[in-house]
């Protein structure tokens, strides 16, 4: 435990070391975050001041569901997001070799080297959106809301690294594609409106299918008390959505074949 | 001129053909922003009888379906392409051609947007078409497509522009990726500029962005309005003529400040 703790220091510590070279830089990027991230809140706000809603959906509380995105990101990606760009260099390059003879499990190693600050960016725009939110609805917060909340928004980051896993995977086959992010960027459009807006059958699909809607929407309405039974098979579909896609990562990384060495 | 550009597109197009499957990741974005954004204002306009901002429902899903096809024929990454070019050292071979880079570059987004159109554009307007029923036919073909090309032209010159700041700065990646964000809201691709407030509609007006893709968007609309502005289609696509201009003689500037700094450093 304390070797795996001590591996993730050192690989903390070198990461940092690197962006913090490009200092000028690196602070631009957090400020891109924060401005990418607020763009749909703001083409939310939008809509709203134009005198349309979502039927069922207050402003604040559509809003609140996007802080929650932003705030997973900005507690997460740090910690394994950058694992994609490794990848993609790693790979292209044929430097992802020297991962596989480090005496350590190359998948953590595959995470802890490629830790990233610039998320604070959108974990900064999520606490301002997320308290803009709460000071505008009436919540009543209990010790089991709490709790709940807390229970999902740790299946929330479950998914963001199931995803980051499946993404990352690909490119030990797609070699070079950088359009990944784009693909993550569409598909988790849908988790930053509330679920009532999708038809039925697409709401089944982001929850038990493919549970983007355990990313914001779920713990979003576990606050504003509108959760239904359903999250509860969501949490199983999460576990095993995570299992499946791990698997997918190590079932990619044998067919790496050191084409850029 | 012909030649050079016909050549390098040419170059340019077989070179991006060997990676199709990096271009073809649109026909999966592309229909799955649409879809998004379809269930957004599906869901808007339940709640909502007639027109909000100036559009109903069918003009705001084809506002978006012709937006991202529109995005197709401009997308470009000279900004991009340059500052590496500039930060590597690798522009030193640049200056030793008898070719200007700015038309060269000019040349390779016309042969990466022409794989773009059959790989891309075509598909994606036929999955519109088929999955939601969008019919994409432009008002008046002939200032559309004048448009577009104007279109096309402000987005080389503003990226291109934007690019040349490496010139000035070591690495550009941050600034040109708050100018992206800023462009893209601003040329109304995310939601229409009707949206926005009354006195940034009129600021508005006067930037160069609604040109790159809100004023094609509108002209294939078959009208345009912005602000307290409301005009023919002539008056529009002649504007948009006079701001790409204007940005060629800007980048002119600009590319003729930067050359005096260049140093080849990374060399």
């Amino acid at each position: 435990m304390i070797h795996y703790l001590r591996i993730f220091l050192s690989g903390m510590k070198v990461a940092l070391a690197s962006r913090m070279a490009y200092r000028g830089d690196f602070i631009i990027r957090i400020v891109v975050m924060f401005f990418g991230d607020l763009l749909f809140p703001m083409i939310t706000t939008l809509i709203y001041r134009a005198g349309a809603s979502f039927p069922g959906w207050s402003l604040p509380e559509v809003l609140l569901i996007q802080g929650i995105f932003m705030v997973v990101k900005g507690i997460s990606f740090p910690f394994f997001f950058g694992m994609i760009e490794e990848i993609l260099d790693r790979v292209r390059e044929g430097t992802f070799d020297l991962m596989l003879i480090r005496p350590c499990s190359v998948l953590y190693l595959s995470i802890v080297s490629s830790f990233n600050l610039e998320y604070v960016g959108s974990f900064l725009g999520g606490i301002i959106l997320l308290s803009y939110a709460l000071l505008h609805i009436e919540i009543n917060i209990t010790l089991v809301t709490g709790l709940l909340f807390l229970l999902l928004f740790f299946f929330s980051m479950l998914i963001l690294l199931s995803f980051t896993l499946i993404m990352s995977g690909t490119l030990f086959k797609w070699v070079g594609n950088s359009r990944v992010y784009e693909i993550f960027d569409a598909v988790t459009k849908f988790c930053l409106y509330p679920r009532s807006i999708y038809s039925e059958a697409f709401q089944n699909l982001i929850s038990y299918v493919f549970p983007l809607a355990m990313i914001a929407y779920f713990p979003a309405a576990s606050l504003l008390e509108r959760l239904d039974r359903g999250v509860i098979y969501s949490l199983v579909v999460c576990l095993l959505f995570f299992l499946i896609s791990r698997a997918f990562w190590y079932r990619m990384l044998k067919q790496y074949t050191s084409a850029g060495g | 001129m012909l030649k050079t550009i016909k050549g390098v597109a040419f170059a340019t197009y077989k070179e991006w053909a060997a990676y199709r499957s990096h271009i073809l990741v649109s026909l999966f974005i592309g229909p799955v922003q649409f879809l998004v954004q379809y269930y957004i204002w599906s869901s808007v306009y339940a709640g909502q009888a007639g027109t909000i901002r100036g559009f109903n429902l069918e003009q705001m899903l084809v506002y978006y379906g012709i937006t991202t096809l529109i995005n197709y024929c401009i997308m470009d990454f000279a900004g991009w392409n340059l500052q590496m070019l500039i930060r590597t050292g690798r522009f030193v071979t640049f200056i030793l051609r008898p070719v200007s880079h700015r038309l060269f570059a000019f040349s390779q987004k016309v042969g990466h947007r022409l794989l773009g159109f059959w790989l891309e554009l075509v598909p994606v307007y036929i999955i519109f078409l088929l999955v939601f029923d969008i019919y994409l036919v432009p008002a008046n073909v002939l200032w559309f497509l004048l448009s577009l090309f104007l279109g096309f032209m402000m987005m080389f010159l503003i990226n291109y522009c934007i690019g040349m700041a490496g010139f000035w700065l070591t690495r550009t990646e941050g600034i040109r990726s708050i100018f992206v964000i800023f462009r893209d809201v601003f040329a109304g691709v995310f939601i229409p500029l009707t949206f926005f407030p009354g006195v940034v509609q009129n600021i508005l007006f006067f930037l160069p962005f609604q040109y790159i893709s809100y004023v094609p968007v509108r002209v294939f609309i078959g009208d345009y309005q912005l602000g307290e502005m409301s005009l023919e289609l002539s008056q529009i696509v002649g504007l948009q003529a006079t701001y790409v201009i204007v940005m060629l003689l800007f980048s002119e500037f600009i590319w003729r400040m930067g050359i005096k700094r260049f140093t080849g450093v990374g060399v």
